[in-house]
This record gives structure tokens, sequence and C-alpha cells, in this order.
């Protein structure tokens, strides 16, 4: 799963520890998702979509979809 | 179940430290008394088993750590603590195994009390393990 979470993070301002301030997560949690090693349970990435106050699918796609889109 | 705190937050990691430390003051607490008594006093059987089952009472304690701090963590830390768990019992799973085989068959030395051994082993394998894969998520 691909995530635009380092592009959106950056476009606030905000460091790896407050998004995961945000998302009472830890920084390597925060760290992991980014660098697509971890992809984040359903509820986490609502509360992401949340916290950044977008869509889900504004955040997240599918790895073969967005491949095939390029 | 290790003094293992890295990736836990620090609420948890207090938590997990004062509890851990409970569980180990326990353990030589009532170590120290069971190993005299067995030694110095020879009790009866029914004694020694008592003695023996409270010497491994302090066990549940130090799970219980474990399970609160594991339900303390977020998913990616879970994650990484039971993978790291799993990679462990099969080492100390494996080992032990094929160890019993070099025993059986090979004549490799007996070693004493080696069920003692097997806790402490998961334990210290597992704080390995964790080393090893939270490097893969880097």
């Amino acid at each position: 799963m691909r995530n635009r979470l380092k592009v959106l993070r950056a476009e606030r301002n905000w460091s790896q520890a407050d998004l995961a301030d945000k998302l009472d997560v830890s920084r390597q949690s925060v760290n992991a998702i980014e660098t697509g090693k971890y992809d984040p349970s359903l509820p986490l990435a609502f509360k992401i979509a949340k916290v950044f106050g977008l869509p889900i699918e504004q955040i997240f796609s599918d790895e073969e979809v967005a491949q095939a889109a390029e | 179940m290790t003094c293992e705190i890295e990736g836990a937050t620090k609420k948890v990691a207090r938590q997990y430290f004062r509890d851990m430390l409970g569980a180990c003051l326990a353990y030589v607490g009532v170590l120290v008394v069971s190993v005299f008594v067995v030694r110095r006093m020879d009790p009866p059987q029914w004694v020694a088993i008592g003695l023996a089952l409270a010497s491994a009472a302090p066990a549940l304690l130090m799970l219980r750590a474990f399970l609160r701090r594991l339900q303390g963590l977020d998913e990616f830390q879970r994650r990484v603590e039971l993978e790291a768990l799993a990679v462990a019992a099969a080492v100390v799973g494996l080992g032990s195994f094929t160890y019993g085989f070099l025993q059986s068959f090979a004549n490799f030395p007996q070693i004493d009390d080696v069920l003692l051994w097997v806790f402490p082993a998961l334990c210290f394998t597992w704080g390995i393990a964790q080393f090893f894969v939270r490097r893969r998520y880097k």
C-alpha cells in the first residue's frame, strides 16, 4: 500500500514526533508507515485521515492501482 | 519477561519497569527462602513441591507485566514484539529439540536442570530478536 503521509506532514510542518503525538502512537510507528514498511490497521488509517482532515483514499492507495496509473 | 523497554511509550515503560521490578524482587525473595529451606532443612516432599511451585509463581507476575505492557503499546510496536516472540519461541524450541537429539544419538553432555534454562533462554532470545525485527522495519 502507498501513502502520502510524508508529503502531507511536510505541508503542515509537522515532525514525525508531532504526528505521533496527534495519533497517540510511537514515532517509530509513524516512520514505519511513512516508509511503507508497515500498513496501518483500518482504525488507525481512519484516525490518520481525521488528523489530516482528508478522505482516507487521498492518503492511502493500492500499490498495483497506483503503478497502473503511472 | 525481559527488562527491554525500547520503543514503548514512557508511561507504558514506567509501568512495565515497576511491575517487572516487583516481580523480580518477589522472585529473588522466594528463591532465597526456597533454596535455604531445601538445602538446609531437608523438608518433606510436599513442602519441597510447594517451594518449587512458589519459586515459579513470580513468573506469573512477569507474565502479567508483559501482557500489561503489550496492551499499552500501539499496534506497530505490538506487532514487532509479537514477531520477535515468535522468532524467540522458534529458536529456543528448535534449539532444545535439536540438542535433545544430540544427547540421545551422539552422547552430548547432559545439562543439569536444563528445564530451568528454557524460560530465561526464551526471554534472552526475545530481547535479541527484537533488535533484528525492529531493524527490518527501519
